[in-house]
């Protein structure tokens, strides 16, 4: 098992994750609740990555973080170093690649939250921010955390992005799917069955928390006493 | 007092009003459809001017809607109380919780009293540490009427906000509550059924008919019209 290729992928993952995160639930908010034109085109753009062959991604990403563009040399100048083949390369393709993961479901959650107590935590005075985290993140829970756990995968099984945009440097951008197509181009099904085995039980293990669906969780409406909805 | 002069469209669905409503405490009457609704929430700023519609709200001299202007103030900036007939409580909030969530500005002790005078004032004290999920309809109700309250608006909206309680109940709410408004001096404008209410609580009353303001007035001189033109219709058929 190599150990190091484990450790960098579940880094990747929780980093991914949680920067995502820290997008998504202001963009998610805006998506559900605005009223902007432009909501269409950012939800087409948002969704891109679950159309687009990663490759094709990866390569576009590959172009645009290396020395060929302004973009890329800024990056370079500003870190010292080019973004492509390196973890930062990595973690900045895999947000891209997992955002839909992490908006669809969050966007979903916060848009079947019962209007009226929106609108009264507006009368009351909350402002957007206080409203996504005093009423938006507590009642769309669920969603939340299956956003989490969509995002962690998703980004655990990356692929294509990862060989075009990081290639296969020991350390530094080799994830477990590398490891595992390496395995398999040299022959050596017993340790691919290892590595694969080990991301079928990560895959499996974060499904049933996602269908376990904790009672505690989603409270954007309830039933009174009496059966009346109240909220 | 709240001025308004609104033509606003909604579908196939006109809003067509202009008038001044002074008067401490105004009944709203209409037939389902009629444009209550919708006028509250263009007062209270959750729904917005849209494109075509014209008009301008103001609320104690304040502009708060102006479509010449786009003037539209944020609901929280109106210092307006919305109470409806869903009591929308924060479920995952317990009801001290929900009433205090508009008190930001205050200090903790402040905010704990206020609390406390709010859901003395509906009936609902014994309730504070419960989740919403354990209330009836009608405590529910009352304590969303609490929580509307307790930020001291200048101006509270009722849209059947006592429908789920019995007869005795609503009367005794409806009393104490009207006399402390008047102590505080919230003007109030509650859109109801029931002519009892209007009657009881000698407002002024607005009738809609379609989107139109039909009639405007001290509540006995209005129902006694309204109860001659039901009778001269029913005469007709």
């Amino acid at each position: 098992m190599d150990w190091q290729a484990l450790a960098l992928t579940l880094k990747l993952a929780a980093l991914t994750t949680a920067i995502l995160l820290c997008i998504a639930v202001p963009l998610a908010a805006w998506l559900a609740l605005g009223s902007s034109r432009w909501r269409v085109l950012a939800e087409a753009v948002t969704g891109l990555p679950l159309v687009l062959p990663p490759t094709v991604l990866g390569f576009y990403l590959l172009v645009l973080l290396g020395p060929r563009t302004g973009f890329g040399r800024a990056i370079n100048a500003a870190l010292g170093h080019p973004l492509a083949f390196s973890f930062a390369g990595l973690v900045v393709g895999s947000v891209i690649y997992s955002l839909p993961f992490a908006v669809q479901p969050i966007t979903a959650g916060f848009a079947a939250i019962d209007g009226s107590l929106i609108d009264a935590a507006r009368l009351l005075g909350a402002s957007p921010v206080r409203l996504v985290r005093t009423i938006l993140v507590p009642l769309a829970g669920r969603s939340l955390l299956t956003a989490t756990i969509l995002s962690f995968l998703h980004t655990l099984g990356e692929f294509g992005v990862v060989l075009m945009l990081g290639g296969d440097i020991p350390g530094a951008t080799r994830t477990l799917s590398i490891v595992l197509f390496n395995q398999v181009e040299g022959f050596d099904y017993t340790a691919a069955n290892r590595t694969a085995v080990l991301l079928l039980i990560f895959c499996v293990l974060a499904l049933v928390l996602v269908y376990a669906r904790p009672s505690s969780l989603n409270t954007g409406s309830i039933r009174s006493r009496d059966g009346s909805r109240n909220g | 007092m709240v001025e308004l002069a609104l033509q606003a469209q909604r579908g196939s669905f006109q809003l067509d009003i202009e008038c001044i409503l002074a008067a401490p405490w105004t009944v709203v009457f209409g037939p389902s459809g009629a444009g209550k609704s919708t006028l509250l929430r263009l007062i209270a700023g959750l729904n917005r001017m849209l494109q075509h519609d014209a008009g301008r709200i103001a609320i104690h001299g304040q502009p708060v809607t102006d479509s010449a202007t786009g003037l539209h103030l944020r609901p929280g900036k109106r210092s307006t109380g919305l109470v409806a007939q869903q009591s929308a409580l924060f479920p995952h909030l317990r009801v001290v919780d929900n009433v205090a969530y508009g008190l930001t500005d205050l200090t903790r002790e402040v905010r704990q009293q206020r609390v406390s005078e709010m859901l003395e004032l509906v009936g609902a004290a014994s309730l504070a540490n419960r989740s919403p999920r354990a209330l009836s309809g009608g405590e529910a109700q009352r304590v969303a009427l609490a929580r509307a309250l307790a930020p001291m608006p200048r101006l509270l909206l009722l849209d059947e906000p006592l429908s789920a309680l019995d007869a005795e109940t609503r009367d005794q709410v409806l009393t104490r509550l009207q006399s402390w408004l008047g102590e505080q001096k919230i003007q109030t404008i509650l859109v109801t059924h029931d002519a009892a209410d209007a009657l009881a609580t000698q407002a002024e009353v607005v009738v809609l008919r379609e989107g139109k303001l039909a009639a405007l007035g001290p509540a006995a001189e209005v129902l006694a019209a309204e109860r001659k033109r039901l009778q001269e219709r029913l005469g007709a058929s």
